[in-house]
């Protein structure tokens, strides 16, 4: 796969500024946390996505084919349909397992992203898990930059964020189109 | 620091759990669809090879004469003929007894006793000309005869035919224009090719015959052979205004045969360039083709199956790039190339599914689409499952 079309598609469908808000949640650590087993998740789909595509009976390029389709909808979602805060006002999870739910799963594991990780062949490994080492700190840092100093539940959208996690979708929708060209013209 | 009920959480994991499950539902469903590529063995392609033969054999008529295109459902000979399709199947089944198959010999032979009752010859060269008189002369039709000869030289060298194929070559250069395209036809009345004319397939044709033409006798047909793959190379889909480009599964017969020269190597850049592009789009098609069933929902989301003939281009075409430069060390022609063997083996009507017709023997070994088949339906997959097969035991 394109390098650059695996670093921007990652980043893009990660979306840092779209994603933070669902990560309602009290400490950095647990975002951090959240990341990494998503991060291990992702990588581990990699690596086995040689033998899962051979079971089944898809190849590389279609899988990439694929991969780019769900992202580009993904990424022109985001640039079309804002995003809000998916708790209510004035809560975060506070619990033990918040790294794992909602911080994991479902905030970061996410079907286009495991797609991505599952297109790739050996050469791509390296890409997509520095490119989802590299998303994931970014949404962990952005968390922090942006957190709430209060108690008060996630800080709400700002303009600005909207306006970055839609250019972040169209970045996402241009990564697209390159995985999925690569795709069709791969042998 | 209020903490969020159990009830929240599970909603909010069970919309992530119905978005993966219906995104990997929709992109199994609709995208990646299983590619069924069979299995392919030296045993099932050996057998595939040999009833194809057989089926060749039966439907041949004494005069060498096919039936050229045939109804299965209603045994019934559509009519039609054409002597470019007619030295196709002759090529393929010279191929076949190149390969070993011993049993294809008397048929290749009698198909090419029919063709050379029309021969012609004028000034320095022969052409293949129809039946009917003051038609325009086929290029390809001579250009897949020349190749079937050459074919023929590989069961056993022979020099009984040298000149008559030189005759053949210089027809083929004859209507090779200054820029390497090729004209479709030679028109007899006017004593010339038919200016402006093209063919998707004649082209390659041509380009092929005269590559086997520069291996057998080293010289006079380089020059013409390497501007006609120069023309394929850089001009030809915009030249002639075909859209998409053209998988030419010929120039890549060409290109892998003009790879064995001897002497400085015949394919520029542009040329290896070119067989990629061809690889990669014959790549895409079998992906594709492979996916399709032939059921209700494989017709919707994939269209109907593809003409055998059409499928077994592809076999010819990737079996041809796995010998060219830049594409030799690469697996991926390989498997492929495999893979449209394997489609073909697991569509080609076995005994067992032969009972079903009216008339079992003249179906059995073929490829049908619709229930019909034509006589480059067995000409092209033959042709690719002996190219496969040829990988498979690396014998080339």
């Amino acid at each position: 796969m394109t390098v650059w079309a695996v670093l921007a598609g990652v980043l893009g469908a990660t979306n840092p500024f779209r994603r933070r808000a669902a990560l309602d949640v009290a400490r950095l650590r647990t975002v951090v946390l959240g990341a990494t087993a998503a991060s291990v998740a992702l990588v581990v789909c990699a690596v086995v996505g040689a033998t899962l595509r051979d079971a089944l009976d898809v190849s590389a390029p279609n899988a990439r084919i694929a991969a780019g389709l769900v992202l580009a909808v993904v990424g022109m979602h985001a640039v079309v349909a804002p995003v809000g805060p998916t708790a209510a006002a004035g809560e975060r999870h506070d619990d033990p397992a918040a790294w794992l739910v909602p911080v994991a799963f479902p905030a970061l594991l996410r079907p286009d992203l495991a797609l991505v990780a599952f297109a790739s062949e050996a050469g791509d490994l390296a890409p997509v898990a520095a490119a989802v080492a590299a998303a994931f700190a970014l949404t962990a840092a952005w968390w922090w930059r942006v957190r709430p100093g209060t108690d008060a539940g996630p800080a709400p959208v700002t303009a600005v964020e909207r306006g970055l996690g839609a250019v972040l979708g169209a970045v996402t929708v241009v990564a697209a189109i390159r995985l999925v060209l690569d795709g069709v013209f791969a042998l | 620091m209020a903490g969020i009920g159990g009830g929240h959480r599970s909603r909010r994991v069970g919309r992530g759990v119905a978005a993966w499950v219906l995104t990997l539902a929709v992109v199994r469903t609709v995208v990646a669809q299983p590619e069924r590529c069979g299995v392919v063995t030296t045993e099932r392609l050996d057998t595939a090879i040999e009833q194809t033969i057989a089926w060749a054999t039966r439907m041949q008529a004494g005069d060498g004469r096919w039936i050229y295109r045939y109804d299965a459902d209603a045994d019934a000979d559509l009519g039609l003929y054409e002597h470019v399709r007619h030295a196709g199947l002759t090529m393929a089944l010279y191929q076949a007894a190149a390969a070993g198959e011993a049993g294809a010999l008397t048929s290749a032979g009698s198909g090419e006793a029919y063709l050379r009752r029309f021969l012609l010859d004028r000034d320095d060269w022969t052409a293949v000309v129809p039946a009917e008189p003051d038609t325009r002369y086929d290029i390809g039709a001579t250009a897949l005869f020349a190749s079937a000869l050459l074919a023929k030289r590989d069961v056993g060298p022979s020099a009984a035919d040298d000149a008559l194929l030189a005759r053949l070559g210089r027809f083929l250069v004859a209507n090779t224009m200054p820029d390497g395209s090729v004209t479709a036809a030679w028109d007899p009345l006017a004593g010339a090719p038919v200016a402006g004319s093209s063919s998707p397939f004649f082209t390659g044709e041509a380009l092929w015959a005269l590559a086997r033409l520069e291996t057998a006798f080293p010289g006079e047909w380089r020059e013409p052979a390497v501007r006609i793959a120069r023309y394929i190379a850089t001009a030809r889909d915009d030249a002639e205004g075909r859209w998409p480009d053209v998988p030419d599964h010929w120039a890549s017969y060409a290109f892998a045969e003009m790879a064995r020269w001897s002497g400085p190597a015949a394919l520029d850049d542009d040329m290896v360039r070119h067989a990629r592009r061809i690889a990669e789009l014959e790549a895409l098609s079998i992906r594709y083709e492979s996916q399709r069933t032939g059921s209700t929902f494989s017709r919707l989301t994939r269209g109907p199956v593809a003409l055998p003939a059409g499928l077994g281009t592809l076999g010819e075409a990737l079996g041809s790039l796995a010998h060219v430069p830049g594409l030799d060390g690469d697996p991926a022609v390989r498997i492929r190339a495999r893979c449209v063997a394997g489609v073909l083996l697991d569509r080609q009507i076995t005994a067992v599914d032969a009972v079903r017709y009216p008339n079992p023997a003249r179906v059995q070994g073929a490829w049908l689409r619709h229930g019909v088949t034509q006589i480059d339906d067995q000409q092209h997959a033959m042709s690719a499952l002996l190219l496969v097969r040829d990988l498979q035991e690396d014998r080339r």
